[in-house]
């Protein structure tokens, strides 16, 4: 809406109930507090063309109003842009340091800022330790991080590492992470659908390269914890939560409209088990060299199971077909510029030793899984069927084809990626994701004097853009 | 007593301030081109129909046009807003 205002059209905006607080955070952020809008009791979603008409009828005095009359401007709108500054500090008193640690906890759980467990004090001396570990100036804006559109620089972002348990040389993997996000455009990586949500999309963190030993970050058994296996993993993937939260203002209840929540959103930082993968690695297949360090951030929406101890590779393959075949009502629809097609697998040394021994290459696997995921048409189309406007022109067909009729699920098999992880049984995991992952970005910010982190310091930011799969929508 | 402190760093971003003005509201809907925007959100349309009938019994609107695009708006949506409509109702929101 903000934009029609922008081009000088008088807006006005229908809000449901409970997402007040939401629209006024998404105006704030759009650089326009005082967008006027209307309130209905109910979302639109779920109710009968009746019940919906019946919603906006009391209101739509309201939304004439807000066409009519000019919505009072906020202290401070108009303003010039201020001066990017250090962060300020704040200190909290206590009988002793614990004391005041707990109350420092305390009154950033009030303000939203934490994930719910105890934060790690960003004191000024573990915040400027953090930032000797990356190349990058602290005030380098890396750019605006959606939902938010705050300004994500370098210190913000360690600070936010420091909370999360971080040691200074997790900190470039972590700014490597939000450079992958902000390079990709939204039309494929859709940041501020997958934080804001009514649906319980996360972030993951997929790390390639000699990184992975060096920083100590599990790609076998137990990775994604709990535990001492994985803590890496957690307070990288934690990081990157509360990162999301505080530079990208993606609030529970307020920038993040999750209806029910998930625990991946806590953390999620996986890690590819390279040595035991027959084939080249998830890096490799972008482009990079085996001995490069790289950061690719997917946008999860569920994890599937994927037992299977059979040995012979079609059958288990049929199994991740299986996995795929689940559909979403929604990658036929035409209100979502970007893709929700697309999938990953995350296959067990067992399960890629497997399939390796019987010949399939990584295409090899994509075109059957791909071939294999078949769905009827009614399941596919199901909540389209009543609102054939919002399909999209090149599904249309399937409104009146036989609904018994059997069609892939994943249309092309560069939509299915992949990488080898966790310890060695027979069980994989499947996820359905929200765009396609991020450009894949080398970690080049390290500071040589960490020395864990990272190839070391490199002359220029590699990217990547994946060479498969560059045509977008189905 | 209060014996001991714990000096700690502001996590939150900030946000760049320049603001957007809002754009200049007609005194009446008489002689104004209505827009309705819908960005194909389940039972967005309904309530923009509804609305539009409502403004068309109310006022002696010159037009009241429907426009739907996915999310963002698409560039061509914009621009055809920009051009046709004076004031517009989005339904955009769950």
């Amino acid at each position: 809406m903000i934009e029609f205002e922008k081009a000088g059209v008088a807006s006005v905006a229908i809000v449901a109930a409970g997402f007040e607080e939401d629209t006024k955070h998404a105006a704030t952020v759009f650089n326009m507090p005082n967008l006027p809008y209307a309130v209905v009791p109910h979302t639109f979603t779920s109710r009968t063309r009746e019940q919906v008409r019946a919603d906006v009828e009391p209101i739509i005095g309201e939304l004439i109003k807000g066409m009519t009359i000019s919505p009072p401007p906020v202290p401070g709108q108009l303003g010039k842009a201020k001066e990017l500054q250090r962060a300020q500090s704040e200190t909290f008193r206590g009988l002793h340091t614990y004391d005041a640690w707990e109350k420092m906890n305390e009154a950033f759980m009030d303000r939203g800022w934490s994930d719910g467990f105890p934060l790690v004090a960003p004191t000024p001396e573990k915040v400027e330790a953090a930032l000797k570990a990356v190349t990058k100036a602290p005030l380098e804006v890396l750019g605006q991080l959606a939902p938010g559109n705050a300004l994500a620089t370098v210190e913000k972002i360690a600070i936010n590492c420091v909370m999360a348990g971080c040691l200074p040389e997790h900190v470039p993997v972590l700014v490597t992470a939000v450079e992958a996000m902000l390079k990709t455009p939204q039309s494929e990586f859709p940041i501020r659908t997958i934080a804001q949500s009514t649906g319980p999309h996360f972030f993951i963190l997929l790390i390639n390269g000699p990184v992975v030993k060096r920083l100590g970050i599990n790609s076998g058994m137990c990775m994604l914890g709990p535990g001492k296996p994985g803590r890496v993993n957690t307070v990288l993937g934690r990081a990157l939560r509360l990162i999301m939260m505080n530079v990208g203002h993606s609030y529970p209840g307020n920038g993040d409209m999750d209806t029910i929540g998930t625990p991946h959103k806590y953390s999620f930082c996986l890690a590819e088990n390279e040595d035991a993968s027959p084939w080249p690695a998830f890096h490799e297949d972008r482009g990079f060299r085996k001995d490069q360090s790289t950061v690719t951030v997917l946008g999860g929406e569920d994890v599937m199971h994927v037992k299977d101890y059979n040995s012979h590779a079609d059958e288990l393959l049929n199994t991740w077909a299986c996995a795929a075949a689940r559909p979403r009502e929604s990658q036929f629809e035409a209100r979502l510029e970007f893709t929700e097609r697309h999938c990953f697998m995350m296959i067990s040394p067992d399960h890629a030793r497997i399939i390796a021994e019987y010949g399939y290459s990584k295409r090899g696997i994509r075109e059957y899984v791909a071939a294999h995921s078949l769905a009827p048409i009614k399941w596919i189309n199901s909540e389209l069927r009543n609102r054939p406007d919002a399909i999209k022109p090149q599904w249309r067909w399937t409104l009146t084809a036989d609904q018994e009729m059997l069609i892939p699920v994943i249309q092309d098999p560069d939509d299915i990626h992949m990488a080898v992880m966790g310890g060695p049984t027979g069980k994989s995991d499947f996820a359905r994701l929200m765009g396609r992952p991020t450009i894949t970005v080398e970690i080049t910010c390290a500071a040589a004097d960490t020395g864990k982190s990272g190839a070391g310091v490199v002359s220029a930011t590699q990217t990547v853009t994946d060479p498969v799969n560059c045509e977008s929508e189905v | 007593m209060m014996n001991d402190a714990l000096e700690v760093l502001n996590p939150v971003a900030d946000m760049p301030s320049e603001m957007i003005k809002s754009a200049i509201r007609p005194l009446s809907l008489d002689g104004k081109r209505v827009g309705l925007y819908w960005n194909y959100k389940p039972g967005g349309n309904h309530a923009l129909e509804r609305v539009g009938e409502e403004i068309k019994a109310r006022f002696n609107v010159t037009s009241v046009k429907m426009y739907s695009s996915p999310r963002p708006v698409l560039k061509s949506v914009l621009e055809a807003v920009k051009n046709e409509c004076d004031v517009i109702v989005g339904s955009t929101g769950d």
